[in-house]
């Protein structure tokens, strides 16, 4: 089954949190309450996750004692390419979920909802999307003609 | 403040799936099932709930690439001056197209699931992105709805094509 990748999930979805606390600190206006709403959904997802998995006999992950943040934030420019980076980690485990729930539909669409979810609010916080958001080895280059 | 407000996708309140089933997803497959999984192979171990039919793969990835060409076909229609802008979008769906005809093996399936006949674009601009991102949360959505009896591997196809999808409505959307 697939509690590893849920494990793996919680601990990004501790890590987001964490991170939309800073995004929410350097942004303002519409971007600032968009770090709200995504601030509010990271959590929700870390409670339902957490509970989950304690309901199922496993122990959560719990949050790190401190984050290195992938981008330096000094500004409401770094703030949001820390949000997109975020997202964008968030579609990763959320594919991998939905690749390790095999023989449970009902997880393996949830956890594809989750990784769309993330894919939207990454192509909103960077203005720009991937081709395969969350599964990036799927966009490796076909077998071309080999260079000479 | 609207929980999930962010989540421009129409399809994310339902995707709450209640804990209750999750759970039962997750306890119906108790130690069998995590031994089951180890070895993915499940030979002649009947499950209830773990036996993905291998024989729907072929016609999801053929529903899946007609709605690739669909899109595709859709976004040659938009007003020439959006063009530029729109090739990174058409690029991407030529990346999924390309992946589904491999996961399709190259197969006679390929050739001979034509893209549904486009239905147009309006020629305003706005409207014409409107329209393409209808057309996008649609595809996303059949995707999403698909992917439940595939294969492992076509699921994560698939939900990472909708992710792009989705990408593209909110994309389309918001500028």
């Amino acid at each position: 089954m697939s509690t590893e990748q849920l494990q793996a999930a919680l601990a990004g979805e501790h890590a987001a949190v964490y991170a939309y606390g800073v995004v929410g600190a350097w942004t303002s206006g519409g971007d600032r309450d968009a770090a709200t709403a995504a601030f509010d959904v990271h959590r929700a997802r870390r409670d339902r996750i957490t509970a989950l998995l304690t309901d199922i006999g496993e122990d959560p992950v719990g949050p790190a004692g401190g984050y290195l943040l992938p981008v330096a934030v000094d500004g409401p420019e770094t703030a949001r390419a820390l949000a997109a980076t975020v997202e964008s980690a968030a579609s990763a485990v959320y594919a991998d979920v939905v690749l390790a729930a095999d023989g449970d539909a009902d997880l393996r669409t949830t956890a594809a909802r989750w990784q769309v979810d993330a894919a939207v609010r990454a192509a909103l916080w960077s203005a720009t999307t991937v081709a395969f958001p969350g599964a990036p080895e799927l966009a490796a280059p076909l077998p071309s003609p080999s260079r000479s | 403040m609207a929980r999930e407000k962010v989540g421009r996708v129409p399809s994310i309140a339902r995707s709450e799936v209640s804990r209750r089933k999750l759970l039962v997803g997750l306890l119906g497959a108790p130690a069998l099932g995590l031994l089951a999984a180890c070895t993915n192979g499940n030979d002649g171990v009947p499950s209830p709930t773990a036996t993905p039919e291998p024989d729907v793969d072929p016609a999801v990835i053929a529903a899946a690439l007609a709605r690739e060409r669909n899109l595709i076909s859709l976004y040659a229609a938009a007003p020439a001056e959006a063009a530029p802008a729109l090739q990174p979008f058409v690029d991407r769906h030529r990346a999924h197209a390309a992946v589904l005809e491999q996961a399709a093996g190259g197969g006679a399936t390929v050739g001979s699931s034509p893209a549904a006949p486009s239905a147009g674009l309006p020629p305003d601009l706005p409207a014409a992105r409107a329209a393409l991102a209808l057309a996008e949360t649609a595809a996303a959505d059949a995707g999403i709805a698909a992917l439940a009896p595939v294969s492992a591997q076509l699921a994560r196809t698939l939900a990472a094509i909708a992710s792009c999808e989705s990408a593209h409505a909110a994309l389309l959307r918001s500028a």
